[in-house]
């Protein structure tokens, strides 16, 4: 006994430091402060307004003037007058006059005229439709590769019906509810999981116009979504998240890779993201073309649903037309709520059908 | 002093020399047996390793680890082969605070490893990570600093403690 203390000493410190990491990773919650926050309505009072054209031709400019490349930028232009893009009022004061800077009075205006593309592939089977003065949303249903692709084609009148949500309306680490929880806070019609930022220490997070995380993870593709509701794939090595949110970011989801740019797939039939060439669930969300979008959320690790590599996804996401796509949380977070139900059947082990807890969805 | 009292001091002698050498031949296998026994024991644990990340890995959805799958290496590396060199050639092994440290540093980089491994594959990542990394290397130096103060002052030592009195 006396010959062995310092061995019973040191694995009774290695066993707690263990569990202790184990709890502070994934069970204690820990609520952080936003590094910035910008409300777009109430807080915009500069005196450039622009209208959607601007705004996009704003920020190409604005990418190169600040060194950085915005790798690819979806949309050019919305014929829209009033979808406008939302800044701070005082962070961005010294990159106003070439952003796209905001009338905040007409952040809610819905004029645009609504996009009538509609999907390049008409085999889906239709499982649900929504309308209202904002939104139309159908719900297809798709099989391909063994797999049941969920995918709900979206089109809105203005760019503000694309929002995000936190779980518990909080941002922190491993504060998490489950996709149908916080949809329904959110008053969502339809959502679907996020980039799950909490399970990660760095990343941008910004969420409807509001800075959380400012900590690059270095070599990261990131999507953008800016406030005209354009898609933007960036590096977070080649941009700040500041410089993000003064040119417009409305939201930036950290999670990846980008599936499809310009119209061309981004990913390889090996792409792994560290990880994961194998077939699993998916999630990912995709534009077409100005304020019409694709959310697409497939099946897997079941009998009756293989899963998706990521270049799978990347061919059906360009089988349905879109512009730029990027790929979000999957496995057994990948869910997809529409109207109140869970119309997927997400899965962490594929032996039972539960929702699993995350820390963020995107919605309309 | 008579012949028969010379005769019996030799015979003492003589006898306390075959005790002498009995009783350090029976050190000796003791620490053979010591030594067998710890290729053993890091055998075992090297292979639990190595089993514990292949069956991660076999339920982890294709979503795979190299901390994880090689976790095994640290002591395959650091545990057995050292092991094995010590056993084979008869290598007089010092026990003491060295060995306790490298034997602490092993657990401590594999321990890390698998933890890596899993975060990994859960897709998260954690700050305290490094601390095992930095407590791994620290108690390899701690244990490189000992030995060397161990062959400076043999007496320091777990082993000369225990068995100077039959050395």
């Amino acid at each position: 006994m006396k010959k062995h203390w310092w061995n019973i000493l040191y694995g009774t410190v290695l066993l707690t430091f263990t569990v202790y990491t184990a709890l502070d990773t994934f069970v204690l919650p820990h609520a952080y402060t936003a590094v910035s926050a910008q409300s777009s309505v109430t807080e915009s009072t500069d005196t450039d307004t622009s209208d959607t054209d601007t705004v996009s031709a704003a920020s190409s400019v604005e990418t190169s003037e600040n060194g950085y490349t915005v790798t690819s930028k979806s949309t050019s232009s919305a014929s829209s007058d009033s979808s406008e893009a939302t800044d701070s009022d005082s962070t961005s004061a010294s990159s106003s006059e070439d952003t796209s800077s905001s009338d905040s009075d007409s952040t809610a205006s819905a004029d645009s005229t609504q996009t009538t593309t509609s999907l390049a592939r008409t085999d889906g089977t239709v499982i649900g439709t929504y309308s209202d003065d904002e939104k139309t949303i159908t719900v297809y249903e798709y099989t391909e590769n063994s797999t049941q692709i969920y995918v709900a084609d979206v089109t809105v009148t203005s760019a503000d019906a694309l929002r995000t949500a936190l779980a518990n309306d909080t941002y922190g680490r491993n504060i998490t509810a489950t996709t149908s929880d916080i949809a329904s806070d959110a008053g969502a019609v339809l959502a679907i999981n996020g980039d799950y930022y909490g399970s990660q220490e760095s990343g941008y997070v910004i969420r409807n116009g509001v800075l959380y995380r400012d900590t690059s993870a270095g070599d990261q593709e990131d999507l953008v979504i800016y406030a005209d509701g354009s898609f933007g794939i960036i590096n977070e090595e080649d941009v700040t998240a500041q410089e993000l949110l003064d040119n417009g970011a409305q939201q930036v989801l950290s999670f990846g890779p980008a599936l499809v740019e310009n119209g061309e797939i981004a990913v390889t039939t090996d792409e792994e993201v560290g990880k994961a060439k194998a077939s699993n669930p998916r999630t990912a969300i995709g534009v077409i073309d100005d304020l019409h979008y694709v959310l697409v959320v497939a099946d897997g690790r079941t009998s009756a649903s293989q899963g998706l590599t990521l270049y799978e996804l990347a061919e059906f996401m360009q089988s349905l037309g879109v512009s730029t796509a990027y790929n979000l949380d999957g496995g057994g977070s990948s869910t997809m709520v529409f109207q109140g139900e869970v119309i997927n059947n997400p899965t962490t082990n594929g032996r039972t059908i539960t929702e699993r807890k995350v820390s963020d969805i995107v919605y309309f | 002093m008579s012949s028969f009292d010379k005769w019996m001091q030799q015979h003492r002698q003589g006898d306390k020399t075959m005790k002498q050498n009995r009783q350090m031949e029976d050190d000796f296998q003791a620490v053979r047996s010591e030594d067998v026994r710890r290729v053993w024991r890091w055998l075992f644990f090297t292979v639990l390793v190595l089993v514990f990340g292949l069956v991660y890995e076999i339920f982890s959805f294709g979503v795979y680890s190299n901390f994880m799958i090689f976790a095994f290496a640290f002591p395959l590396f650091m545990g057995l082969v050292p092991a094995l060199v010590t056993c084979l050639k008869g290598v007089r092994r010092r026990e003491g605070m060295a060995w306790q440290f490298w034997n602490s540093a092993v657990m401590t980089f594999t321990v890390g490893s698998l933890m890596q491994g899993v975060l990994d594959i859960y897709g998260t990542t954690s700050h305290l990570m490094i601390y095992y990394w930095i407590a791994g290397i620290a108690l390899t130096a701690a244990s490189l600093i000992a030995r060397a103060v161990s062959f400076r002052f043999p007496a320091l030592t777990y082993f000369h403690r225990n068995f100077k009195s039959e050395m």
